[in-house]
């Protein structure tokens, strides 16, 4: 059972990492959330937390924050407005001042051009997404924190730096590119559950916690792999990643979000960084193949080459991605223009 | 809610050791099992390699399943179209410390696979095996010398709770 002890200490080492500080005691930090009802989490803090000054509160209100800005943007795709009034107002019996950020919507729309069952897929995932929102304001109750300012316009200058050529990369504007928009999120959404199930206290899994966080990452692994699959097959129906552009949009965006996961722990296969190439030894990325023969396999999993393991991005990567920014220090940018509404704003490594 | 969920589990857990009490013959090692259980006293008596080799035993028939269907071979026994794939030339290992390995009843001819028509499922079912036979690896590693044998499917599982 060494093997296991090494992963669980593997895991624990992570913990130590997102605190900030080396050389602290996992246990220390397990604090329950019914221990938590102090106002610290509920605007952005700009310095990074140190060890034992987060809870369970913050790791579902980090997860909040994301759930916010997948459930906006599915939700202009699918219809074409954002999350209703009530699924961010203020929630009953929340103390302090509570400032509701508010939503670039840029070119947001429903998705053009689409048939039923692509209008079926779109309005699916939106509705899953806005439950998942629901659902940690739930589980959050009072302590739930408000949705930041979220900037969909920021689909076209990431674009531009992925290296997207053609029109202008607008996600809206056709099922393909609905495609290519989704595949941005999801890969980022399962990582990010990934990499703060350590962070859930030893009375926060006895509470359920992480079997709901788990049930989360299922969700948007499902996600993932549709968005991974119709992208892939419509490549391989076209006869050519060149006939059907998408497929090599996507794998841009996979080699960006590669370059921006900055930081070195957390890999699961390494400790020297993760932020490598899609398909390298030390990268949490894996890059859509084209298969052109039927025994060949296809990469609709991202996972570890070695043990088909799902990849797991610590709440310092999942920054660097969702702000856009290999900055270490960053509190905003990107799909945040004024941060998450989280102890974890700031990129710390 | 995770409250009664839990409680849920704990029944089916401490049924299944009921189970496991009346068939005897496996022992788990290092676990005295009282022959009046409590849920409470159940809940010291399973391990993480017991949960880990539970999850082996899924896997096992996971593997199985694609590798017969992308190949038309057994994990243990891979043919060259599923080295070609990245299968481990020796095959994936079947033995284990707990239970004897079982065998494969496989429906129908299954030495050519399934006759996939497209490339998009066919290599979607090539990706699949290779990478639940991943999975069999990874968890007879994290186990070590606790891993659990393959099964006999449709007879039960090696867990200790046919």
């Amino acid at each position: 059972m060494d093997k296991l002890k090494e992963i669980i200490e593997k895991t624990l080492s992570r913990r130590k990492f997102i605190a900030g500080a080396g050389g602290v005691a996992a246990a220390s930090m397990a604090v329950g959330l019914t221990g938590c009802g102090g106002s610290s989490h509920h605007s952005p803090v700009t310095t990074p937390p140190t060890s034992g000054k987060f809870t369970d509160t913050d790791v579902l209100n980090f997860a909040l924050n994301l759930e916010y800005l997948e459930a906006q943007f599915y939700l202009y795709a699918a219809t074409g407005k954002g999350l209703s009034s009530a699924d961010t107002a203020a929630p009953s019996g929340y103390t302090g001042s509570y400032t509701e950020g508010t939503v670039t919507a840029g070119s947001a729309a429903m998705v053009a051009g689409t048939n039923t069952q692509q209008q079926d897929i779109i309005n699916e995932i939106a509705y899953e997404e806005q439950e998942h929102v629901r659902f940690l304001r739930s589980a959050l109750g009072s302590s739930a924190v408000p949705m930041p300012s979220i900037d969909l316009s920021f689909f076209g200058p990431l674009a531009t730096t992925a290296g997207i050529t053609g029109p202008t990369f607008n996600p809206f504007s056709s099922f393909d590119y609905f495609l290519v928009g989704a595949f941005i999120f999801e890969d980022v959404g399962v990582t990010a559950y990934a990499g703060a199930a350590p962070l859930i206290s030893a009375a926060g899994v006895t509470a359920g916690y992480l079997t709901a966080a788990s049930g989360i990452l299922a969700v948007e692994a499902y996600h993932a792999a549709y968005i991974r699959t119709a992208i892939t097959a419509n490549a391989i129906a076209a006869g050519s990643a060149s006939a059907y552009p998408y497929f090599t949009a996507a794998n841009q965006v996979a080699a960006l979000r590669a370059t921006l996961t900055v930081g070195n722990s957390g890999a699961p296969s390494t400790a020297t960084g993760n932020n490598g190439a899609p398909g390298s030894s030390s990268s949490v990325e894996t890059a859509l193949t084209l298969p052109t023969s039927k025994t060949q396999a296809s990469a609709i999993v991202a996972a570890d080459p070695t043990n088909a393991v799902g990849f797991a991005r610590n709440v310092n990567q999942v920054l660097h991605v969702v702000y856009g920014s290999p900055t270490v220090g960053a509190a905003k940018g990107g799909f945040f223009p004024n941060g998450v509404s989280s102890i974890f704003a700031t990129t710390t490594a | 809610m995770p409250k009664q969920e839990t409680e849920i589990l704990d029944d089916v857990i401490v049924r299944n050791r009921r189970k496991m009490l009346t068939i005897g013959g496996i022992a788990l090692a290092g676990f005295m099992l009282p022959t009046v259980l409590s849920k409470r006293a159940y809940a010291a008596s399973y391990s993480d390699s017991d949960i880990l080799n539970f999850a082996l035993n899924l896997e096992f028939l996971e593997a199985n399943y694609y590798y017969l269907s992308a190949f038309g071979c057994t994990i243990d026994k891979p043919n060259a179209a599923a080295i070609a794939a990245g299968a481990p030339s020796g095959g994936i290992p079947i033995t284990g410390s707990v239970g004897t390995p079982g065998t494969v009843s496989a429906m129908g001819s299954s030495s050519t696979g399934t006759p996939f028509t497209t490339i998009q499922v066919s290599s979607y079912a090539v990706e699949t095996a290779i990478e639940e036979g991943k999975h069999v690896l990874f968890l007879q590693s994290a186990l070590g010398s606790s891993a659990a044998a393959a099964p006999t499917w449709c007879t039960g599982y090696n867990c200790a709770d046919p």
